[in-house]
């Protein structure tokens, strides 16, 4: 990748070879030695100003070097451990400390806080300190999404140089000096770009949390999966965090916050707070049971659901013609679920008419960082099998005229709401026009209330697959949580429904897909 | 900010503009800005702030940084005047405590406070640059003069009147003063007064010469950096690369920020000869091919930037700067920027930054500022003192300069020499002269007393015991009894000297100036000083002093600049060295506890 000249050295006894210009604290990462930090992180430089990164380069003239400052040279030994740098490591910590409120029982960042980490590691030693801590702002709410503790605060200046440099949007400073010093808001400002929430995670201690996951959960009862934001169609890699073994805590919703995962492919070390914190109806307005609705409600097994929506597709189409059954679905899609899809609808059932196009209802803010306007992950997936190529998008209102003209007699919704783009009242006098509306979703949305039938189907928490985004690049997300109810993964529901349509075929049960396909 | 009342009035909208153009950069008028902000609204507010951040396109959190960073602004209104008493340690040695208290009386409120008519605010300072008047007073920026008591009044009954006193400059004769030869000639402050004695002859000789011909004089000469780090000035220089290297501007800035306790001399060189440095800063920047020099002076020195001014007006008007100097075709520009009270703007990382509009955080080299200066552009920072030696220098020539000093350090130094002597002022001496001498020039010990310890280089350099002036003053004999020459601001302490008192004084300016940015300064330094007040309250217990040597060494050379060394070290020297003063703190508090039980 890189004709970079490689540069040899020894960490603790270890060789690793490195690209020139690289730092030492990263040579170390490469052999999983960890050098406590803070003040340096890979998406934001290396001010060394935290001065606990101690490494003892072996016969330097200053053998105690900063490791985020210093760059590997050819033939350096370094000691990341030795008594010199550990007593190095130590002592900053210790300063670190000193004016340090020490408040772990009530704070949202125990568990997770460099502080406590590099304690137990580097510290363990009885505090020296006599003298009063000093007080400075506490709880201060400095925008939608954090809380700042400025007695918390170690100053290492990582949330100012994110705004200043990631964002450039400048909302916070390090104001005063000296040990006056705090992070604080400009004045009049309030931190409310698109991506305050990052702040939060590089935060290395208490000083910054989030006020929507702030006293939720304690974080050791959390559970980590990796996955891929779908909130639109940059895809960016996140970590689920789920909280299913304390389920009367955060408020009973399972998925406890969403955190961003480092790519540098796609979304660096950030995500935008849209996404962050688009989890939060994943347990709201759920579907879990499989219904009929109309005419007489009744709770059905899915194998007699689809039995009953086959039957009606089959003789719809006989009688009032294919043509006049529309499909909506969206980028919502997985790659595993198109596949499926295009298998049912295009090749078997010969659909022609489709809506699937980011329609002003998955249109939304975009920027030049991570933000696209396509608020659904997967266009891209569906755009492999033609979908937007070969296969055109009906708009809503070609879509609405046809039910109106009634030439559309059947629609067949997929994760999408129709009254969010069509409003209330127009949906509902619209798809009451219809003889048959299947409705499959994770989500009951408006439209639920007015279909045929209600098919339940998985989040993207509860399934695997993969999300194709806007720049071709196939992701794998992970299955963080059980379904609810009876839902079921749109790829099954279809292939159980097109096994109906196959001769001599039986119910298909799960199989692996290909997900990667692009 | 568009809808509602304009911020600034038209006329004052047209001044603030005026600062975005005075310099090669827009924000670096920045600050000069913020000063006038300052003196019109005696505070700067959120919309003058977000007027400034529109008008010097910054963003408002840095106009902000730099607002709360400086102390000379004030985000609360401060009084139509305000007076400051300088509470430095050779200022608190004579007696800043009594003039504070006479001007509590006589004001109705402390440091701190504003009088109910908005008439008087009142702060208690760090060093001003005035030791040798010690306790020192200033008014709004000007240094008025010695604060005693009575003077103290005086000052708030008569507040126009200049209560200073002249400043002792030595020693007599003159046979071994180089640069503050001509000083006390009459009009040496004037063009014409400089003129008389040979001024901007050298400058001429200079131009002739050529850049590399004087390099190689300065090389010879041994000349050390004399603003404390001592670095030789010629090495400095070769580090500049060449302009076919490196093609642009490169800049030569004088750094005239003197502001640690016990250093004045720099000011007392402005004053009495404003051309000495001129002429100075133009060889340099003839060597360096700079035509765009700067002046960076603390804000503190309000006369002495007037004095500059003047001398810069003369000087430009006489052809000797600017376009086509003397008919040879180069050109220099020189200008005058200031600080606005942070002693950490004379580092010279910190001092482009200030320069630059931002708050003073040192940078962390490499790159060095030779290389990435201000602007990022090659920049050579150099003392007043380093840069006024210059004429006499070239005048004798690099050998003969060399020979008056040491092996390693050639020349002479200027001394401020401050605390308990008779005649505290600015002596000139060759390198290597013993302390002892200096002490001697100065008058002695004060009132026939004996000698206790003596702070050879300003507040921030390891502290002496009686036995050790012996030593030679210069930068590598100073190091060898581990101290430092410093800035060569010498301040004596008699044997009514607590040391512990000392050390909490240097501690507490310390930890006022540190910038916050690394942070065992940032927290050590006002753990430090807590532990030490606790000392001297007689609440000392048994760890204390471990523990201060324990912080002390996990801060010195474990931070980016040299104010955090410092921190360090200033207090160990002391308590290695006179014990007893802070274990009698330790053991008032031992005594109680034994009566209590």
């Amino acid at each position: 990748m890189s004709d970079k000249k490689m540069i040899s050295l020894t960490i603790d006894g270890k060789p690793v070879s490195v690209p020139e210009g690289t730092l030492v604290i990263e040579a170390a990462r490469q052999l999983g030695i960890k050098i406590p930090h803070y003040c340096y992180h890979r998406g934001l430089g290396n001010p060394g100003n935290c001065r606990i990164c101690a490494c003892e380069v072996e016969g330097a003239p200053k053998p105690i070097q900063m490791s985020c400052r210093t760059i590997a040279a050819e033939g350096m030994k370094i000691h990341t451990s030795s008594p010199n740098a550990r007593r190095f490591q130590s002592s900053s910590l210790e300063f670190h400390l000193d004016n340090h409120p020490l408040d772990c029982p009530v704070c949202d960042q125990s568990g997770e806080c460099k502080l406590q980490d590099y304690y137990m590691q580097y510290g363990l030693y009885e505090s020296a300190v006599r003298e009063d801590k000093l007080h400075k702002g506490k709880r201060i709410p400095i925008g939608p999404h954090v809380m700042l503790d400025q007695e918390r605060c170690i100053l290492c200046t990582r949330c100012t140089r994110f705004t200043a440099e990631v964002t450039k949007t400048h909302e916070l400073g390090v104001f005063g000096r000296g040990h006056r010093e705090v992070v604080d808001l400009a004045p009049g400002r309030a931190l409310d770009n698109a991506y305050s929430g990052n702040v939060v995670d590089i935060c290395p201690v208490g000083a910054l949390t989030d006020r929507d996951f702030r006293f939720k959960v304690r974080v050791w009862y959390l559970d980590e999966t990796e996955s891929i934001c779908p909130g639109c169609s940059r895809g960016c890699s996140i970590y689920v965090h789920t909280n299913t073994k304390r389920p009367w805590h955060n408020e009973g919703r399972r998925v406890a916050r969403l955190k961003p995962r480092e790519n540098p492919e796609v979304n660096g070390f950030w995500i935008c707070d849209e996404g962050r914190y688009g989890h939060k109806n994943l347990d709201e307005h759920r579907l879990g049971r499989v219904m009929r609705l109309k005419p007489r409600p009744e709770d059905l097994s899915w194998s007699a659901v689809l039995d009953e929506v086959a039957r009606e597709i089959k003789e719809g189409s006989a009688a009032k013609g294919a043509e006049g059954l529309a499909v909506v679905a969206s980028g919502m899609l997985s790659n595993e679920d198109w596949a499926s899809f295009n298998e049912l609808f295009v090749r078997t059932l010969k659909i022609k008419r489709f809506l699937f196009g980011p329609e002003p209802d998955q249109i939304g803010a975009e920027d030049d960082f991570l933000r696209r306007k396509e608020k659904a992950p997967n266009l891209r997936g569906g755009l492999e099998l033609g979908f937007g190529r070969e296969i055109k998008s009906l708009s809503w209102d070609e879509l609405a005229k046809s039910i109106e003209s009634g030439q559309t007699w059947g629609l067949y919704v997929v994760e999408r709401d129709p009254a969010r783009a069509w409003g209330t009242a127009r949906a509902k006098a619209l798809l009451e026009r219809l003889d048959f509306l299947s409705f499959q979703s994770p989500f009951k949305g408006e439209a639920g209330d007015w279909a045929h039938y209600r098919l339940p189907a998985t989040a993207y928490v509860e399934e695997e697959g993969h999300f194709t985004n806007f720049e071709g690049k196939a992701q794998k997300y992970s299955k963080a949580l059980e379904p609810l109810g009876l839902a079921r993964p749109d790829w099954q529901i279809f292939d159980d429904l097109r096994s109906r349509f196959m001769e001599g075929e039986g119910s298909s049960g799960r199989r692996e897909k290909a997900g990667a396909l692009a | 900010m568009s809808q509602g009342k304009p911020v600034f009035s038209a006329a004052e909208e047209k001044t603030l503009k005026g600062w975005t153009t005075r310099f090669p950069y827009p924000a670096m008028g920045l600050i000069e800005a913020l000063r006038q902000v300052q003196e019109w609204r005696r505070h700067i507010g959120p919309a003058e702030e977000s007027r400034l951040a529109e008008m010097f396109e910054v963003p408002l959190r840095r106009v902000h940084e730099v607002a709360t960073f400086f102390p000379l602004f004030t985000q609360k209104p401060t009084g139509r005047r305000r007076i400051g008493i300088c509470r430095g340690l050779s200022c608190e040695l004579g007696g800043s405590d009594k003039a504070v208290r006479a001007l509590k009386e006589k004001l109705g409120v402390g440091p701190g406070e504003t009088t109910p008519d908005g008439e008087w605010s009142f702060e208690e300072m760090e060093c001003l640059g005035a030791c040798e008047m010690a306790p020192a007073a200033i008014v709004n920026e000007e240094l008025v003069g010695a604060a005693s008591e009575e003077t103290a009044r005086r000052i708030v009954s008569d507040p126009g009147k200049d209560f200073r006193t002249k400043t002792p400059v030595g020693p007599e004769p003159k046979e071994h003063r180089l640069l503050t030869k001509h000083f006390g000639e009459p009009g040496l402050e004037t063009l014409e007064g400089y003129r008389k004695v040979g001024g901007y002859e050298t400058l001429k000789k200079a131009i002739e010469m050529g850049p590399a011909k004087i390099a190689e004089e300065v090389k010879k000469s041994n000349l050390r950096g004399l603003g404390g780090a001592g670095f030789p000035t010629g090495m400095k220089w070769g580090t500049v690369p060449a302009k076919e290297k490196m093609p642009g501007p490169r800049y030569v800035v004088v750094n005239s920020d003197e502001s640690e306790p016990g250093c004045f001399k720099d000011r007392v060189l402005i004053e009495n000869c404003p051309h000495g440095l001129i002429e100075g800063l133009l060889i340099a920047s003839l060597v360096i091919g700079s035509e765009d020099s700067f002046i960076f002076i603390r804000g503190e020195y309000k006369r002495q930037h007037l004095i500059l001014e003047k001398a810069l007006a003369e000087a430009e008007k006489a052809g000797l700067m600017g376009r086509n100097i003397l008919g040879s075709g180069l050109s220099c520009a020189i200008r005058l920027t200031r600080g606005a009270g942070a002693y950490i703007s004379g580092l010279d990382t910190a001092l482009l930054e200030t320069m630059e509009g931002k708050k003073a955080w040192p940078r962390q080299p490499p790159p060095f500022p030779t290389t990435h200066g201000l602007m990022n552009r090659p920049t050579v920072v150099n003392n007043v003192e380093t840069l006024m030696m210059l004429p006499p220098l070239l005048g004798i020539g690099g050998e003969a300069f060399a020979a008056m000093g040491t092996a390693k350090c050639g020349g002479t130094a200027v001394y401020s020499i401050s605390g308990h002597v008779e005649k505290p002022g600015v002596y000139e001496f060759p390198m290597g002269t013993p302390l002892r001498r200096i002490i001697e020039a100065a008058g002695g010990v004060r009132g026939g007393r004996k000698l206790k310890a003596v702070i050879p280089g300003g507040a921030s350099t390891p502290v002496l015991t009686a036995s050790e002036i012996d030593v030679a003053m210069d930068f590598d004999s100073l190091r060898g009894v581990g101290s430092f020459l410093g800035a060569g601001g010498i301040m004596v302490l008699d044997e009514t000297v607590n040391m512990a008192l000392a050390a909490r004084n240097i501690e507490r300016f310390l930890a006022h100036e540190s910038c916050g940015q690394c942070t065992p300064c940032r927290e050590g330094s006002e753990w430090t000083v807590r532990i030490l007040e606790r000392i001297l309250e007689g609440q000392g217990c048994p760890e204390d002093i471990p523990n201060l040597n324990r912080t002390g060494e996990n801060i010195t050379g474990k931070v980016i600049c040299a104010l955090g060394d410092t921190v360090g070290s200033v207090t160990r020297a002391m308590m290695k060295k006179f014990p007893e003063d802070f274990k009698a703190g330790v053991a008032a508090a031992n005594e109680k506890a034994g009566a209590a039980a």
